[in-house]
């Protein structure tokens, strides 16, 4: 098996799903030290499925976030349980100390005093400062938080304001009057397929929009036609999309017809695959 | 937020990364088990669990080896996949195509959950219909390659190839 063949195998695709032995995996990292490209193939395809894992998510129910915490914070509360018991061991060792030599002189006695004093005032010296660490803690990870959802309401905007665009954009040419609207209907009526052209005659530019074709078969892409002076002109290959295409000038179209060709496009339509046309 | 400061982060036990990683990635990891488990409470079980393995284990990824997303991809997938065993649940047949599901989750998640207007149906659509198939079964089902050809008597290098037509074109599609 040469490189290329290796790296088509779906052998990437289940190495980055983790359905692969470990022998397997040893396999394509040792491949993806030894080759940049394979490096770069694993890359690419775990940006892939990471874009598609974005682009599906679900939202969880509202509470689940709180849930994890609060597991969280049950955990961490078993981890730092011993250390507090093992703190008030060795005060308990450190009050023995002053208690072992009981029958001092006076100045003894009051310097034990004032040690008791001092060890009273650090110990509450370090619950102040533990509590106001605490303080700083819980507002330094609010702010995060409130970072966190800043940049995210970031995003969301971004996000909305690219649609808004490409809306203000769709809008503009269904509001230009120079643009004529052009509907080209299914070639076998007993299918609904359709597209609609948007076409202003006088800057010649083109706008399609796919929504009514099927997804075309694999290996093939559709190419729209125009008909100029009763001969079919290319105007354009182009995927299924969600949106309003820019296609390809034309000038003195009489009709648009679209065809599925091979991927990549024909020089010449292919008639028996016309799926839809439409006369200006 | 970089991948590596996110990681050192979360190695600290920085509960406000966990909670980063939580709101950025939390939804995409649920639609992943969300998909493979079908049903509501057992996915949130299975993401409540996920999140927990992340902050408990995050000293085992390696970011040599790829991207952080990969290994929550990972982590996620093979909890869900164990409580479909555990559960005796039978991964889904083929007659109940993807889009039936989601759209009996978006009516079911409805009231309390908002969910992604993009969605799987438009995520897919520039495939064909085996392409979409194929993508379907390995990534949102949780199936092998190997488990699918069988299951579906297709030959094994029939997926691999479905498979990689697939991933070339969502590439396109999705890596921008």
């Amino acid at each position: 098996m040469n490189m290329k063949e290796w790296m088509e195998s779906g052998i990437i695709e289940a190495y980055i799903l983790g359905d692969l032995s470990e022998v397997e995996v040893r396999e394509v990292e040792d491949m993806a030290q030894r080759y940049p490209d394979v490096q770069k193939e694993i890359n690419e395809t775990e940006m892939t499925l990471e874009g598609l894992a974005m682009k599906t998510a679900i939202s969880p129910g509202q509470d689940i976030k709180d849930r994890i915490f609060q597991q969280l914070g049950q955990r961490t509360e078993e981890i730092t349980l011993p250390d507090e018991s093992a703190t008030s061991k060795s005060e308990e060792a450190s009050t023995k100390e002053y208690t072992i030599a009981p029958e001092r002189t006076q100045t003894v006695k009051l310097w034990k005093y004032w040690s008791a004093a001092a060890s009273l005032l650090l110990v509450g010296a370090t619950v102040l400062a533990i509590y106001y660490r605490q303080q700083w803690h819980s507002t330094e990870s609010e702010l995060e938080d409130y970072l966190t959802e800043n940049q995210n309401i970031t995003q969301e905007y971004q996000a909305l304001r690219s649609d808004y665009e490409q809306l203000q954009g769709q809008q503009e040419i269904f509001a230009n009057p120079s643009f004529t609207q052009v509907k080209l209907n299914a070639i076998d009526t007993s299918s609904s397929y359709y597209a609609v052209i948007y076409w202003n005659a006088e800057s010649e530019e083109v706008y399609l929009n796919p929504a009514g074709l099927p997804a075309p078969e694999s290996g093939k892409q559709y190419q729209l036609w125009a008909i100029v002076d009763g001969k079919p002109q290319n105007a354009g290959i182009f995927d299924i999309e969600n949106q309003l295409l820019d296609m390809q000038q034309i000038q003195n179209a009489s009709a648009f017809a679209i065809t599925l060709e091979p991927e990549g496009g024909s020089e010449n339509p292919t008639m028996e695959a016309m799926y839809v046309l439409g006369e200006v | 937020m970089k991948q590596e400061q996110l990681v050192e982060q979360l190695r600290n036990k920085d509960k406000a990364a966990l909670s980063y990683l939580y709101d950025h990635y939390g939804g995409a990891i649920y639609g992943v088990i969300q998909r493979i488990v079908i049903q509501t409470d057992v996915a949130e079980e299975v993401l409540q669990d996920a999140f927990m393995r992340y902050w408990e284990k995050i000293d085992q990824f390696d970011s040599d080896k790829g991207r952080l997303f990969t290994w929550m991809l990972r982590i996620a997938r093979n909890l869900a996949l164990d409580k479909l065993r555990s559960k005796g649940m039978k991964q889904h047949s083929k007659s109940d195509s993807i889009s039936d599901d989601v759209s009996i989750l978006d009516s079911k998640l409805h009231t309390e959950t908002v969910i992604d207007p993009i969605g799987l149906e438009s995520a897919l659509k520039g495939l064909n219909e085996e392409q979409r198939f194929v993508v379907e079964q390995l990534y949102f089902r949780g199936y092998t390659q190997s488990e699918l050809a069988k299951e579906y008597n297709i030959p094994l290098g029939t997926v691999k190839t479905r498979l990689r037509a697939a991933m070339v074109r969502l590439r396109k599609i999705i890596v921008p």
